[in-house]
């Protein structure tokens, strides 16, 4: 388990926790990562990274599953609502930009 | 300025918008206590608000977005659907969906702050008022 040498290294370790997309994979990659000290805010941070990490998967199947990983009983509360919410927006700014020609299913 | 004078001036400014909003809306009211998940709620219009007294970004240029501080908070358990910050010059209104539009789309990194008076220091965005000012919306 790393040491956390400060707050832009946990930001890091979560974005990179959040590629896993399955949620109780996402939390056990940080738990591999992070000490117990810092879990609840690697857990509330890593949220602000699973829609751009979901949303990059190739597929429409994959997204679904990695949004169906996410149980109803987390600390925060409406989690899947506000990824859900989060993948959206970040769909319709990539549609903005021209984004689109990216590979989904 | 003491927690104590921060509270007593954001409780301030949400009793004069719930004055406000009380000359159109007769059942708007107000919650109490620190745990609350929103500030005003009105049911007319089956909307919640979150008033942000933020008249420091007058000086920083930035408005303080939280998301943790020593558990999950503000934009993560907020149940308001939209937001007030008002700096002392505006007011700028936008929905919580935006909020979290913005962070995303501006990919916004958090910082750690910790106020004279905090126990504990909180996780936070730290947004250029111009950037909040882009995605608000008009009042409700």
């Amino acid at each position: 388990m790393a040491q956390i040498h400060s707050f832009s290294h946990l930001h890091k370790i979560c974005e990179s926790a959040a590629k896993k997309t399955n949620y109780p994979l996402v939390l056990k990659e940080l738990k591999r990562q992070v000490p117990r000290d810092w879990m609840p805010l690697a857990e509330s941070t890593v949220l602000f990274f699973l829609p751009r990490a979901i949303l990059d998967l190739p597929t429409k199947q994959a997204r679904r599953a990695a949004l169906d990983s996410i149980p109803n009983n987390t600390p925060v509360t409406n989690v899947r609502q506000f990824v859900e919410d989060g993948i959206t927006s970040l769909w319709e700014k990539d549609r903005e930009l021209g984004k689109g020609s990216r590979k989904r299913g | 300025m003491s927690w104590e004078k921060d509270l007593a001036k954001g409780d301030k400014v949400e009793e004069e918008w719930l004055e406000k909003l009380h000359g159109i809306f007769q059942q708007a009211f107000k919650t109490f206590g620190p745990d609350s998940r929103f500030d005003v709620s009105v049911p007319e219009l089956d909307t919640k608000i979150e008033i942000k007294l933020d008249a420091k970004s007058k000086d920083t240029g930035n408005i303080v977005i939280e998301y943790h501080h020593n558990k999950p908070s503000g934009i993560l358990t907020s149940e308001a659907g939209v937001w007030l910050f008002t700096t002392g010059d505006e007011d700028i209104w936008i929905t919580k969906k935006n909020i979290q539009k913005m962070i995303l789309v501006e990919e916004l990194s958090p910082v750690m702050i910790q106020g004279p008076d905090d126990r504990y220091k909180k996780a936070v965005f730290l947004v250029p008022v111009e950037t909040v000012r882009s995605y608000s919306s008009s009042a409700p």
